[in-house]
C-alpha cells in the first residue's frame, strides 16, 4: 500500500513522540494511557479504520495479531505507543537484540519498524540490514 | 468459595464496561504478559490447542507473570493471540480454590479428606451394585500421566470400560480414519512437511483462527511459491491466502472428494507403481453394526467413482466442476501435497468416511511418504493425541494401539498391569454421548468429569444438563475454575491445579511429546489431578476390597513414576518411545515418536525407512522403503476405501431452511473458561453472534446488529447479526465459546456410527428477526 505524504508525516511524528516519551518515561509500561470511553462490544475498527487497514496490509494483520496484543485493553492496560516489551511474546530474541545493542533512549521497535505494518522502514531496511542476526524470523 | 457464575459474569462485564460509563474502576495494575518482570523462565507448552507451541513461562514472586515463545521449538518463538495472554488464566477471579460439596442445593466448603471419602464411598456403593454404573469422562487437556493412570484404574483396577474422553467429540473420526486406512492412529507426517510442500489442500479447517501458528508456517511457504486450495463453505480468514477457494453446500464434501478421485483416475494422474506396491481396496457390504467389510477390486472402485463425475458433484455440492477439476490437478500434479483438516470433517455423521476419502487422494496419487506429501489431521486440544488417543483413554482402546475388543491386547495389558486374567472386559464401554445418555437415565450412578466442560460442550447440551443435575446420581467435577457450566451442576467440585502449577507430558498433533515443567505452586487448596486420582484410586480400591491389589497397581508417587510406566507400555509397539526419558524430555524441545532408544533422535516421518523411521525394518525387514507396519493383517498395505456419497443427518428443509455451523474465533478457546477471563481477549471478542450472508440477510430484512432468534429442533438462542460475505448463502455461523449463549443448545447429537463422534458442524435452523 502506498502511503500518503500526510500519513508519512504522521508516522514520523508518532515515531518522534515515541522517542520523546521514551526519554521522559523509560518505563512507560507501568503507566497506562487513557482511552476514550467505548461500548463494551465496540470493535477497534469502528473508530480506527485507517490504522486497521494499514495493519491488515502487514504480516501481523494477516496473522491476526489483534490490537489488544500491542495496545492492551482500553479499560485496563491501554497504551498508545506500545513498548518494546509488548513484542517479547513472539520476538524475544529481537527484543534482546535491541536491549543489548541500543542505548536506553533508543529502545523502541518503532524507530526501525513501521507502525501497524511493522515492516522495516525504508531507511532502516538500508542502514540497519542484518541488525537482527538471531531470534525468530 | 462463594463466587457464583452470575457474580463472575458481572465482574467480566464490569471490567469491559468501565470505560463505557466513564468510571475509573480500581485498576488491577496489570501489565501485559509480555512486559512483566521475570525472575526465572521455565520451559513448557502452550495450554491451548493441539498445535503444541513451545513456550517459556516467566515467574516472579511465585506467580506466572510472563510468557514467550520457544524459538528452538517448531514454532520458532511465535505464539498466537491467545498464547500471548496465558499468565492471566492463572489468576482469574473464578479459580476454584477449595473442595465444595452440594448440600440442599448450595455448595459448602469441605476438606480434601472429606471430599475424597465422600467420593470413594459414592463410587464404591455404585460399583458394588454394578461395576458398569461408574464412569470417568476425561480430557485432551489432562497430562498423559493423568489419563494413563485413570485408564489403568478403570480398565485394569475396576474392570469397567466406562471411561472416555472429550477427544471423542473432536478427534475420534480422525483416529478411526487413520486406523482404518493405515492400520494405526496418528499422522505419519509433521509440521516439517510444510517446508517441503508446494500445494496445500485445506478442508474443514479455519487454521488462521484455530491453529494460527501452523497457519503462519503455511503462509510462509506460500510466499515461497506454494499453492493453497481451501475447501470450506465459509470464506474464513484462512481463505484470504487461498489460490483456489472451493465453496460448497455443507455436508457435500464427500461428493467433491470422490469427484476429485474421479478426475485423478480419468486423467491418469494416479501412481500405478505406488498402487501396486502399497495399496489395497475395501468396501462395506453390510453396515451392521458391526459393519461387514470385504476386500474390493480396482474395477469396483472405478465403478464407484465413475458415477461421481465433477458434473454430478457440482449438482450435489454447488461447487463448480471447473474448480473440482482444477483442485484434482493441483493436488496430483504438485511436487508435494499436504492436506490439513480439522472439525469440519471430524464432527460429522460421516466423519470417518470423509477422513478416508482425503487419505484416498494421497494414496492414489502417491502424495505420501516423502517430505511435503502427507495427510495431516489438525488437533484441537494440547494432549488429545498424546494423552487420549495414544494412551487409550477412550472406551474402546487400551494403551498404545491396543484394542479392547482384541483378546491378545487385553491379555497383554492384564499381564503388564499385573491384574487377574479376564479383569479387562472384552466389550467396549460407553462413548461420550452414550455415557451422558446413561447418566441421564440413572444407569450410571457416579461419574467423574476432569478438566473438561461437557455442560457447555456436548451437542444438544440442554438434554444432557438435566441428567447431570439429577439428584439421584453423583457427579464429581475436577476443574481449575468454578462455576463453569458443568461444575454448577456437580455434587462435588474438586479444585484443580492448572497448567504449570503441576508437571506432566503433552503430546501434540505431529507426535511430538513435550514435558511441561512445574513453575508455581497451585492456587489456594487446588491440587494436581494426578495426586487426587492416586488418592481416590487407593480409597476406592479399599472400599471395594482390593486394597492389597492397589498397593502394587497404583504404586506411584509422582508424574515421573507414571511416565516411566507409560514408556514401558509403549515398548515394542508401533508407538515405541522408550527413549524419551524424563531427563531427556526436560532438555529437549519436544521429541517425536517413535523413539525406541535413548540415542534415537525421534521420527519426523513414519512408515518410510528412507526418511528415517527405524520401525519399518523392525516390523518388516523385507521392506525397501515404505511399510504400513501397523496394518499387519493387510500385508502392511494401506487401504483405499470405497465410500459413497452420503449427506448430513439433518440437512436444511422447508421448516428449518438454513444450515448452522459452529467454530472458533482466534481470541477464544473451547468453552471460554480460560480465554474469556482474559480482559484483553474478552474485549476483542466479547459475545457470540450470528454470521449471515448479505443475500440471506436482505431476504429476511436483517441488518447488522439486529437481534435474531435462531431455532433448531432442539433449542433457540437470540444473537446479534453480523451481516458479512463469509458464510455462503444458506449457511449461518455461530462461535462456540460463550457460556452465556450456548450454541450447543441447538447442535445435533447424532453421531458417526464408526467413531461415535457427533455432528456438531451441520444442523438445520430457522431464523426470525426479533
Amino acid at each position: 500500500m502506498k502511503r500518503t505524504e500526510a500519513k508519512k508525516r504522521g508516522a514520523w511524528l508518532m515515531t518522534a513522540a515515541c522517542f520523546q516519551v521514551g526519554l521522559v518515561l523509560p518505563n512507560l509500561a507501568l503507566a497506562a494511557d487513557t482511552h476514550p470511553d467505548t461500548m463494551k462490544d465496540q470493535e477497534c475498527v469502528e473508530c480506527h479504520a485507517d490504522q486497521s487497514e494499514v495493519w491488515l496490509s502487514g504480516k501481523h494483520g494477516l496473522m491476526n495479531v489483534k490490537c489488544v496484543v500491542c495496545h492492551g485493553d482500553p479499560a485496563i492496560n491501554f497504551v498508545k505507543q506500545p513498548t518494546m516489551a509488548r513484542c517479547r511474546g513472539c520476538h524475544g530474541d529481537k527484543v534482546q537484540d535491541v536491549e543489548k545493542r541500543r542505548a536506553a533512549n533508543e529502545q523502541s521497535c518503532f524507530l526501525c519498524h513501521e507502525h501497524h505494518t511493522v515492516a522495516p522502514t525504508a531507511s532502516a531496511a538500508t542502514t540497519n540490514k542484518g541488525f537482527h542476526t538471531g531470534g525468530a524470523k | 468459595m462463594k463466587i457464583t457464575r452470575r457474580q463472575l459474569l458481572k465482574y467480566s462485564a464490569a471490567v469491559a464496561a468501565a470505560s463505557t460509563i466513564g468510571l475509573e474502576l480500581p485498576r488491577p495494575a496489570r501489565l501485559l504478559a509480555t512486559e512483566a518482570d521475570v525472575d526465572t523462565w521455565t520451559k513448557g507448552v502452550c495450554r491451548y490447542c493441539g498445535a503444541g507451541c513451545g513456550v517459556y513461562v516467566g515467574v516472579k514472586g511465585g506467580k506466572v507473570t510472563a510468557v514467550k515463545g520457544d524459538k528452538e521449538n517448531w514454532n520458532k518463538g511465535f505464539l498466537c493471540l491467545k498464547g500471548n495472554f496465558l499468565p492471566a488464566i492463572m489468576t482469574a477471579p473464578d479459580r476454584a480454590q477449595q473442595p465444595l460439596l452440594k448440600k440442599n442445593g448450595q455448595f459448602v466448603p469441605i476438606s480434601w479428606d472429606e471430599a475424597m471419602e465422600v467420593m470413594a464411598n459414592k463410587f464404591g456403593e455404585a460399583y458394588k451394585a454394578n461395576p458398569n454404573s461408574v464412569a470417568f469422562y476425561g480430557s485432551g487437556q489432562s497430562y498423559t500421566e493423568e489419563s494413563y493412570f485413570m485408564n489403568k484404574l478403570f480398565k485394569g483396577g475396576l474392570g469397567t470400560n466406562n471411561i472416555d474422553g472429550n477427544p471423542r467429540l473432536c478427534m475420534a473420526s480422525a483416529a478411526v480414519g487413520y486406523v482404518s486406512t493405515f492400520g494405526k492412529d496418528e499422522p505419519m507426517g509433521a509440521y516439517d512437511d510444510i517446508y517441503h510442500a508446494d500445494c496445500f489442500f485445506i478442508i474443514g479447517s479455519n487454521m488462521a483462527e484455530a491453529h494460527p501458528v501452523i497457519f503462519r508456517l503455511v503462509n510462509e511457504q506460500r510466499q515461497r511459491g506454494a499453492k493453497i486450495i481451501m475447501a470450506d463453505p465459509r470464506k474464513t480468514l484462512s481463505a484470504k491466502i487461498a489460490d483456489l477457494h472451493m465453496s460448497f453446500i455443507p455436508g457435500t464434501d464427500l461428493a467433491i472428494l470422490n469427484a476429485m478421485a474421479h478426475v485423478i483416475v480419468k486423467e491418469k494422474l494416479y501412481s500405478q507403481e505406488y498402487l501396486d506396491k502399497h495399496l489395497m481396496f475395501k468396501k462395506v457390504t453390510d453396515p451392521g453394526p458391526p459393519p461387514k467389510i470385504e476386500p474390493a477390486s480396482w474395477d469396483e472402485y472405478l465403478k464407484l467413482i465413475d458415477e461421481m463425475t465433477p458434473e454430478a458433484a457440482e449438482k450435489l455440492s454447488g461447487c463448480p466442476k471447473e474448480e473440482i477439476i482444477m483442485a484434482a490437478r493441483m493436488f496430483a500434479g504438485s511436487k508435494g501435497t499436504m492436506s490439513f483438516w480439522c472439525m469440519g470433517l471430524n464432527q460429522r455423521t460421516r466423519g470417518v468416511w470423509v477422513n478416508n476419502l482425503v487419505h484416498n487422494l494421497h494414496l492414489l496419487t502417491g502424495q505420501i511418504n516423502r517430505p511435503g506429501a502427507t495427510s495431516f489431521s489438525l488437533t484441537g486440544q494440547p494432549n488429545a493425541c498424546g494423552g487420549v488417543r495414544d494412551a487409550g483413554l477412550l472406551s474402546h482402546l487400551l494403551p498404545y494401539g491396543r484394542m479392547i475388543a482384541n483378546d491378545k491386547d487385553r491379555e497383554e495389558m492384564e499381564s503388564f498391569w499385573g491384574v487377574p486374567a479376564g479383569r479387562i472386559q472384552p466389550k467396549p464401554g460407553l462413548t461420550a454421548v452414550e455415557m451422558f445418555q446413561a447418566f441421564g437415565k440413572g444407569e450410571i450412578k457416579a461419574m467423574w468429569i476432569a478438566c473438561t466442560n461437557p455442560g457447555q460442550s456436548l451437542p444438544n447440551v440442554d438434554a444432557y444438563r438435566k441428567g447431570m443435575a439429577a439428584e439421584d446420581t453423583f457427579l464429581v467435577v475436577s476443574e481449575a475454575y468454578h462455576p463453569t457450566r458443568t461444575s454448577e451442576l456437580a455434587d462435588l467440585v474438586l479444585p484443580a491445579a492448572l497448567w504449570v502449577e503441576k508437571d506432566g507430558t503433552y503430546g501434540q498433533s505431529e507426535r511430538r511429546y513435550q514435558y511441561v515443567e512445574k513453575a508455581v505452586e497451585p492456587i489456594g487448596q487446588a491440587r494436581p489431578d494426578l495426586e487426587v486420582m492416586i488418592d481416590f484410586g487407593r480409597r476406592l480400591m479399599k472400599t471395594i476390597g482390593r486394597e492389597d491389589e492397589a498397593q502394587k497397581l497404583l504404586a506411584f508417587k509422582n508424574s515421573e513414576d507414571v511416565w516411566n510406566e507409560v514408556r514401558q507400555a509403549s515398548k515394542g509397539t508401533a508407538y515405541d518411545f522408550m527413549g524419551m526419558t524424563r531427563e531427556r524430555m526436560k532438555k529437549a524441545h519436544g521429541i517425536q515418536w517413535p523413539c525406541p532408544s535413548e540415542d534415537h533422535p525421534g521420527t519426523v516421518r513414519r512408515y518410510t525407512a528412507k526418511h528415517g523411521d527405524v520401525l519399518v525394518k523392525k516390523f518388516t525387514p523385507e521392506a525397501e522403503d515404505v511399510s504400513f507396519y501397523g496394518a499387519k493383517k493387510d500385508g502392511n498395505k494401506a487401504t483405499v476405501w470405497l465410500r459413497p456419497y452420503k449427506g448430513p443427518a439433518e440437512p436444511p428443509d422447508a421448516e428449518y431452511p438454513f444450515a448452522l455451523t459452529t467454530g472458533r474465533q482466534i481470541e477464544h478457546w473451547h468453552t471460554g473458561t480460560m480465554t474469556l477471563k482474559v480482559p484483553e481477549l474478552r474485549r476483542s471478542a466479547p459475545a457470540a453472534y450470528l454470521e449471515i450472508n448479505p443475500v440471506d440477510a436482505e431476504k429476511l430484512q436483517i441488518k447488522n446488529k439486529d437481534k435474531v432468534k435462531v431455532t433448531s429442533r432442539r433449542g433457540s438462542i437470540v444473537l446479534e447479526a453480523k451481516v458479512m460475505d463469509v458464510p455462503r448463502p444458506g449457511l449461518v455461523f455461530v462461535p462456540m465459546h460463550y457460556p452465556e449463549q450456548m450454541i450447543n443448545s441447538l447442535t445435533n447429537d447424532a453421531f458417526d456410527a464408526l467413531s461415535k463422534q457427533p455432528e456438531y458442524k451441520i444442523c438445520a435452523v430457522k431464523l426470525e428477526k426479533v
